[in-house]
């Protein structure tokens, strides 16, 4: 209980002048893994064929199919196109990487802060 | 089942339409579930869900000209609680209901809305006119008039920061309500609308965002009526899941409720208590579905996800720890006499009104009416589970806290019950549902945490669905909430409104007229804590 009156005040204000913040930075660095979060979407490219599978169910549009590479598909040399999130449209639902039949996408289980995580994959950030 | 094809369809010409209802009634068919508009090309079809005690459902359908203007018999006099869904259909298909006594008040579009324009839900009505149309006359939006009485009081503002925005006019005399007049949708999102351009599989994301507390049970009602426009059928290891998140959704939703009665009597603790046990149900739902408030757990034929036996250890345990809290909190509460004084005997009501008004969830079992969809109509795990429906022998606000206080500790024990008897399979279907169901029309009930609630889908054969209806608890309560504040005092109009557990966010400020005075008075949020803690006072 802090004491009252303007004595009580002021020396509750020089207090807190000198003492460290209560709270602790956030390091993104080392962040703890959640194991019931859902997480977000992060692409493997290796594993990705480029099918639009998880454009075609993203429930918000978060995602935007980007020309990375050429594929063959017998004789003909076609686009390869790999999935880029959008974090900031992106509505957590994992629907993308449940879909996925080739386990490209996988669900990061951490909580990030958007503004400071790594810039989406696939393609220029956003 | 809750999911099922539209059945026991009657068709009726709207000369004949209100024997038909009176008929209805007569043969026990009394709740009036909502009224449903589809555009069907050349005509409208309006389509009337009455619902017996038992669970029955029947459907009344009457076509009218696809023209504005186009006009029904009102069944106001019929049943009474049927004034809002005739409102809605007529805003968003143009179809007049003569005789209705709430002609005059817009509901759920803007008063500047043209009657003559085309109506947002026909088919040739784009987004982008409706929207237009909106903003181009949206500055006449907010002007208040006052009525020929002169005493009239805006209660709640439109204020896009709220959650749920909702207008009360309240005509007083002196400190003594007179007549209330509600005006709701303010947050009206024309989700209906954006329904009919997405895909099955979206749309159980979009509807996941009709509300923000009981998120899974409208994806789980939704689910429900397209598996069964789908014929798709979901393991019983699915139908459990999606109970147990459907019961944890109730024990959370009831605890912030009961958490915010106390908040407006001006008993800051209780909301700190019962807050605080609501956070440890979070927990568990994000055990279970991997995020807390939009769960996104449910999908067309089964869930998104499993859980495995470690998680389910863990959720039991939570379990005990949570009833161990919610029971100790609810004998704290419940010896407090203060508390009592306050909420006893106000906002009365019989089982009758709430019948004629069709009020529905714990608002009309606490007038002793067992009127429960999980019992009546079971779906999930609710036939397995065996389960009594809660009621009360009283209809006021202390017994509304009661039974909701009951019904969450019964919640609690059906989720432990679950946890224990989970049937082993697999719960994710093997593919998500992507394909275009067969042209079919089909209906779903289930009781979210505030009652019951309503999904009717129309598929054309197309990929997207070609209607999607949804009625939710609050609007049917919302009439009967609004009736009985008649003879109500200023201070007890915050009690009685969250009686039936609105998202409730609308005293933001209130504004009187006295007509004695010929003055006006902003009223804000602080001013009805302190006029309650007042009568707090008085009752010592």
């Amino acid at each position: 209980m802090p004491k009252r009156g303007a004595t009580g005040m002021l020396s509750e204000a020089l207090r807190r002048l000198v003492t460290e913040p209560i709270t602790e930075p956030y390091v993104v660095e080392d962040l703890e893994e959640q194991p019931h979060l859902r997480g977000r979407p992060l692409l493997i490219p290796e594993k990705c064929t480029g099918c639009r599978l998880c454009y075609m169910v993203c429930p918000s549009s978060a995602i935007t199919m980007v020309t990375v590479g050429t594929r063959r598909v017998g004789q003909r040399e076609v686009p390869l196109q790999h999935p880029r999130f959008d974090y900031f449209r992106c509505i957590y639902c994992g629907m993308c990487s449940y879909v996925c039949t080739f386990k490209a996408i996988e669900l990061e289980r951490k909580l990030v802060p958007l503004h400071v995580g790594p810039k989406p994959s696939g393609g220029e950030g956003a | 089942m809750g999911g099922r094809p539209l059945e026991n369809v009657v068709t009726v010409e709207p000369e004949g339409l209100r024997e038909a209802v009176e008929h209805q009634v007569k043969r026990g068919y009394g709740h009036l579930v909502t009224i449903t508009g589809v555009d069907a090309g050349e005509k409208i079809r309006v389509l009337y869900h009455l619902s017996s005690l038992s669970g029955d459902m029947t459907h009344l359908e009457v076509s009218v000209p696809k023209k504005v203007g186009a006009s029904l018999p009102t069944i106001a006099d019929v049943i009474p609680g049927s004034l809002f869904y005739e409102m809605e259909v007529r805003d968003l298909f143009g179809v007049r209901f003569e005789g209705n006594p709430w002609e005059a008040y817009r509901y759920p579009l803007p008063e500047t809305y043209p009657r003559d324009a085309t109506p947002p839900l026909w088919k040739e009505a784009e987004n982008e006119k409706v929207r237009e149309i909106i903003w181009r006359d949206g500055d006449a939006l907010g002007q208040i008039q006052t009525s020929a009485e002169g005493v009239s009081v805006p209660f709640g503002p439109y204020h896009p920061a709220l959650k749920e925005p909702e207008h009360f006019r309240l005509i007083v005399d002196g400190e003594t309500v007179v007549d209330v007049i509600p005006r709701l949708g303010y947050v009206h999102r024309g989700i209906e609308k954006i329904a009919e351009r997405r895909t099955y599989l979206k749309n159980v994301y979009l509807f996941e965002r009709v509300c923000g507390i009981c998120s899974f049970i409208h994806t789980y009602t939704y689910v429900l009526a397209a598996e069964s426009v789908a014929k798709v059928e979901p393991s019983r290891r699915a139908e459990w899941l999606r109970t147990l998140v459907a019961e944890l959704e109730r024990v959370h939703s009831h605890l912030l409720w009961i958490g915010l009665v106390g908040y407006w009597m001006g008993f800051d603790t209780m909301f700190m208590w019962l807050w605080g046990v609501r956070e440890k149900v979070m927990d568990v739902l994000e055990i279970v579905c991997g995020n807390r408030v939009m769960k996104g757990f449910a999908t067309i034929g089964g869930t998104v996800r499993d859980v495995t036996d470690s998680q389910l250890e863990q959720v039991k345990r939570a379990l005990r720890e949570i009833e161990k809290q919610a029971s100790d909190v609810m004998e704290r509460i419940l010896s407090f006499d203060l508390f009592i004084h306050r909420t006893r005997g106000f906002g009365e009501f019989d089982v009758e009104t709430a019948r004629r008004m069709c009020a529905v969830g714990p608002y009309r079992r606490i007038t002793g009416d067992p009127y429960d969809i999980r019992k009546v109509e079971p779906y999930g795990a609710y036939q397995e589970l065996g389960f009594e429906p809660i009621t009360e022998k009283r209809a006021d606000a202390y017994h509304s806290v009661l039974v909701r206080l009951k019904e969450t500790m019964q919640s609690i024990e059906m989720c432990r019950r679950i946890a224990e008897e989970l049937p082993a399979g697999a719960a994710v279907p093997q593919r998500f549902y992507m394909a275009s169901p067969q042209p079919g029309e089909a209906v779903a009930r289930t009781e979210a945490p505030r009652g019951e609630l309503f999904y009717f889908i129309k598929s054309a054969g197309k990929p997207t669905p070609d209607r999607v209806k949804v009625r939710t608890p609050s609007l049917a309560n919302m009439l009967l909430a609004a009736t009985l504040l008649r003879g109500a005092t200023l201070s007890d109009v915050p009690i009685i409104f969250t009686m039936i557990d609105p998202c409730f966010s609308c005293t933001d400020r209130v504004l009187v007229y006295d007509v004695r005075t010929r003055t006006a008075r902003m009223l804000r949020e602080e001013d009805f804590i302190k006029m309650s803690r007042k009568r707090w006072a008085s009752c010592e």
